[in-house]
């Protein structure tokens, strides 16, 4: 062979290589720019538009679709399209062709060089795609998901084997970056759990000690009960000791009228009228100790399990008692209703401490010293409701959804739980009641929460 | 994707009737692409259980013989047979007798069939495979093309008879053609990749086709077709060539048709058949008023080389592009070609053995090769050489 002869075989082998090389460059170009768009896009919702842009600039299709199958009815649904109208369409498969999304035409790369001859386009989607005349259909498989990523032209013969060829080989990249971006995914998961882990072992170390000063408080109450109680009947008896005093010394007075120089000198008119007021003031905050120290036993020894008739009227009274040693720093507590009782079946420690979640709650919304929590109860029905209302500073929009999820808190790691709002909605739902936000902003927040009213009991 | 690879005798019918029995597996195949000469071709087509082995076929004949990796003893009646198993491929079959008036409508209507029995209807097969009988090679084309485009490669050969005589054939597995064709559609589940080439060099005898019909070459720059011929033989230090048939003669220097793909030019051959009287020439393959054509020059060792550098460029790219081993080959050489080397012949089946290793492959000498060219247009030319190459799985 010729020299000359020689490098023209070598040229069209070369030129053979070219077209292919060709078509590696149009793949490298759409991994490239993938790569780019991919790192520079920190939003995860845009990739597949990206993707769109990129494989138009080298195969030119009219439409695009990103498709998953949806096992729950043997059907597709279009994640992303280039066709705005499209996106989030569902489209089955035609029953007569094909039997199930994994063994469609949309599990192989496949080029329709026209869609007319083939009964396998399903007839929903030629609906959706009126004009299209030829496909490219690759499936794009991640470890999650099967995605179908579906080129159309609304010409025939819009494909050749190189189209197939480029995109066959860009899918595994696509998928590569998609597993890659279901990684970070992942890693973003797996930290929220760690936080989450880290506020579980510290609820559980907060109920740790809260239950040991539970205990402490027990015995502390025990112990202040035996002296609390004779102060309570000594005051009684010093009472009627008082009556007897000042009945004998108006005796003396009204027998002995000199004696009533005396009575005015040592000002025993006010000193028996003071005595007995403080006697009675006394005696009312003995009253008061006496009701503290039972609140706190009935928390110390919670009767989880016992189900009795409640009046909620006394409950949330007990209860604003005992949240008024912290709340009155920042915030008022105000009960309104107009009922001589509302009854329901429960437990008291339960509603109580549900109760207690949302009073604790709308006083850390409350950043101002003019805060009001306002607890209205009413009747509806056979239904008690009771609203409670404040007016801090309101839930985020992007909060709302997720107040009930357990573990979910705005508060800052080792503030709380997150468990507040998901434990008090089971708790009511155990009740067969209900809990919900009835609105929120910048002015407070108001919950609501209803509880079916015991049948024996009514008010009319 | 498992393809298995037979060379049967066929020079005694009850004989060939017993290795087919013989080879018969538990499933028949997808597809068998055969060659044979004409005697092994209707052997297989009077044989019994054929479905058994494949439940489509692609049969064709061979000028005086077929050859495979298995080198024979004697050269004749054999049949190379290659089976093709792919559960996860899909693959289809039609043929028709047709004619030179319905070639293209035909070839048409055969396609859609084809796809239709792979079960793969409107889909783009990865490769069409062809055998017709020779003049409807042009117009098999053209209707695949009016289909398709351009779009998928078509490769294959012309059916061929030993002289010329018109007793060509071909088997589908259930007929028997000899003016028409079949048509193939492959959807393997393994890459496939190919090259064709020509074994020749070109010259710088050049002229312009003033006036041809079909096949018929009339006149090359406004003179006698077959007196430029002549001259530029003359030129060369050749012999003219005298009326009447020169197949054989004209061989080592066919016309070049002259392909002009962004300013690189490429050779599509054409072979000269017989010159009339009034200084036309029939060729085995159409030129186009307008086309410039080019005095070829080829030799024993050219082509004797050329098949093995055809099959090695074609196994080559087939690791380069798709990181995959051959696992099977087809190899088309001209038999024009052939007739010219006759002696040499199992040096080309040597070449070929040497570029592919160990890998089976079969191989017929045909009337007219089908391919697709560099510049990625499917076409047909004569004293072309092919290689198809079946890759392993690259995953």
């Amino acid at each position: 062979m010729s020299k000359n002869e020689q490098q023209h075989e070598l040229l069209m082998q070369l030129k053979v290589e070219n077209q292919k090389l060709l078509e590696f460059k149009k793949l490298n170009n759409l991994m490239l720019k993938t790569l780019k768009a991919f790192t520079n896009n920190k939003e995860q919702s845009t990739p597949f538009r990206s993707l769109f842009e990129l494989i138009a600039q080298e195969l030119k299709p009219d439409v695009q679709l990103l498709i998953t199958c949806n096992h729950e009815n043997d059907g597709f649904f279009i994640v992303s399209s280039t066709d705005e109208m499209l996106i989030g369409r569902h489209f089955q498969l035609d029953d007569t062709v094909n039997s199930k999304p994994e063994q469609s035409i949309f599990s192989q790369s496949t080029v329709f060089f026209n869609l007319n001859l083939t009964p396998k386009w399903p007839a929903s989607l030629k609906g959706l795609l009126p004009n299209a005349a030829s496909a490219l259909i690759q499936p794009v498989k991640i470890a999650s998901r099967c995605y179908a990523i579906v080129l159309v032209i609304n010409e025939v013969n819009g494909f050749d084997a190189e189209a197939k060829s480029v995109m066959s080989n860009y899918s595994s990249f696509i998928a590569s970056t998609l597993t890659l971006m279901e990684y970070r995914h992942v890693a973003a998961e797996r930290d929220t759990l760690f936080a989450q882990q880290k506020r579980i072992e510290q609820s559980m170390a907060r109920q740790g000690k809260l239950a040991a000063i539970g205990q402490l408080a027990a015995g502390v109450a025990h112990e202040l009960n035996n002296p609390l109680g004779f102060i309570y009947s000594n005051l009684n008896t010093f009472e009627l000791y008082l009556k007897d005093i000042n009945t004998f010394i108006m005796e003396v007075c009204n027998s002995h009228p000199d004696s009533i120089k005396l009575y005015n000198k040592h000002n025993l008119d006010f000193i028996l009228k003071d005595s007995g007021e403080l006697i009675s003031e006394s005696l009312e905050g003995a009253r008061r100790a006496r009701d503290i120290i039972k609140n706190l036993r009935n928390f110390s020894h919670p009767d989880e399990n016992t189900i009795s008739t409640i009046n909620i009227l006394e409950l949330i009274a007990d209860t604003v008692r005992i949240a008024n040693t912290h709340v009155r720093k920042n915030a008022k507590i105000k009960i309104s209703h107009d009922l001589n009782h509302a009854f329901t079946q429960g437990n008291a420690t339960q509603l109580s401490q549900v109760i207690l979640n949302l009073i604790n709650n709308a006083q850390h919304a409350i950043e101002h010293q003019y805060g009001l929590i306002e607890i209205s109860i009413n009747k509806f029905n056979n239904w008690i409701n009771v609203e409670i209302e404040d007016n801090g500073c309101g839930i985020d929009d992007a909060d709302i959804p997720h107040i009930f999820e357990p573990f979910f808190t705005t508060k800052e790691i080792g503030q709380g739980t997150g468990l507040g709002l998901s434990i008090s909605r089971a708790i009511i739902e155990q009740h067969n009641g209900c809990i919900a936000l009835v609105h929120t902003g910048l002015k407070g927040t108001k919950f609501v929460i209803s509880l079916p009213e015991s049948n024996h009991v009514r008010d009319d | 994707m498992k393809i298995l690879r037979h060379f049967l005798n066929a020079t005694d019918p009850c004989v060939f009737q017993q290795y087919i029995g013989s080879i018969k597996q538990d499933k028949p195949a997808n597809l068998a692409i055969a060659f044979g000469n004409i005697d092994a071709i209707l052997h297989l087509s009077q044989a019994t259980e054929i479905t058994q082995l494949a439940t489509s076929w692609v049969a064709t004949s061979s000028c005086i013989t077929a050859f495979s990796d298995i080198g024979a003893e004697d050269n004749q009646n054999h049949l190379a047979i290659l089976q093709f198993y792919d559960p996860q491929g899909s693959y289809g079959v039609a043929s028709k007798q047709s004619s030179i008036d319905s070639i293209i409508e035909d070839s048409q209507q055969a396609l859609t069939l084809a796809l239709n029995a792979a079960n793969r209807p409107g889909e783009l097969p990865a490769l069409i495979w062809c055998s017709q009988s020779p003049g409807l090679e042009e117009g098999l084309l053209t209707g695949i093309r009016q289909l398709v485009g351009n779009n998928v490669p078509v490769f294959g050969g012309t059916s061929a008879d030993n002289d010329v005589s018109g007793h060509w054939c071909m088997f589908d597995g259930q007929q028997t053609i000899t003016t028409g064709f079949i048509i193939a559609v492959l959807f393997p589940s393994t890459p496939i990749n190919y090259f064709f080439s020509s074994g020749y060099e070109t010259t710088r005898h050049t002229a312009i086709v003033t006036s041809a019909s079909g096949r018929k070459l009339n006149t090359l720059n406004h003179q006698p077709a077959a007196s430029v011929y002549n001259q530029w033989r003359t030129m060369m230090a050749l012999p003219t060539l005298a009326n009447g048939p020169v197949l054989a003669q004209s061989t080592f220097n066919p016309l070049g048709r002259v392909i002009l793909d962004n300013d690189e030019q490429m050779t599509l051959l054409s072979h000269p058949a017989f010159i009339y009287e009034d200084g036309t020439m029939e060729l085995f393959s159409e030129v186009y008023q307008g086309e410039q054509l080019t005095f070829m020059h080829g030799n024993q060792t050219l082509l004797i080389q050329r098949a093995q550098t055809v099959t090695h460029f074609a196994a080559q790219q087939l690791l380069d592009l798709y990181d995959s081993k051959p696992l099977a080959a087809i190899v088309i050489f001209c038999a024009g070609c052939m007739l010219a080397i006759k002696d040499e012949t199992n040096q080309v089946r040597q070449g070929v053995e040497q570029a592919l290793g160990n890998v089976p492959f079969i191989g017929g000498f045909t009337f007219g090769e089908q391919g697709r060219f560099a510049d990625g247009v499917n076409r047909h030319g004569n004293l072309m050489i092919s290689a198809i190459i079946f890759g392993h799985s690259n995953e």
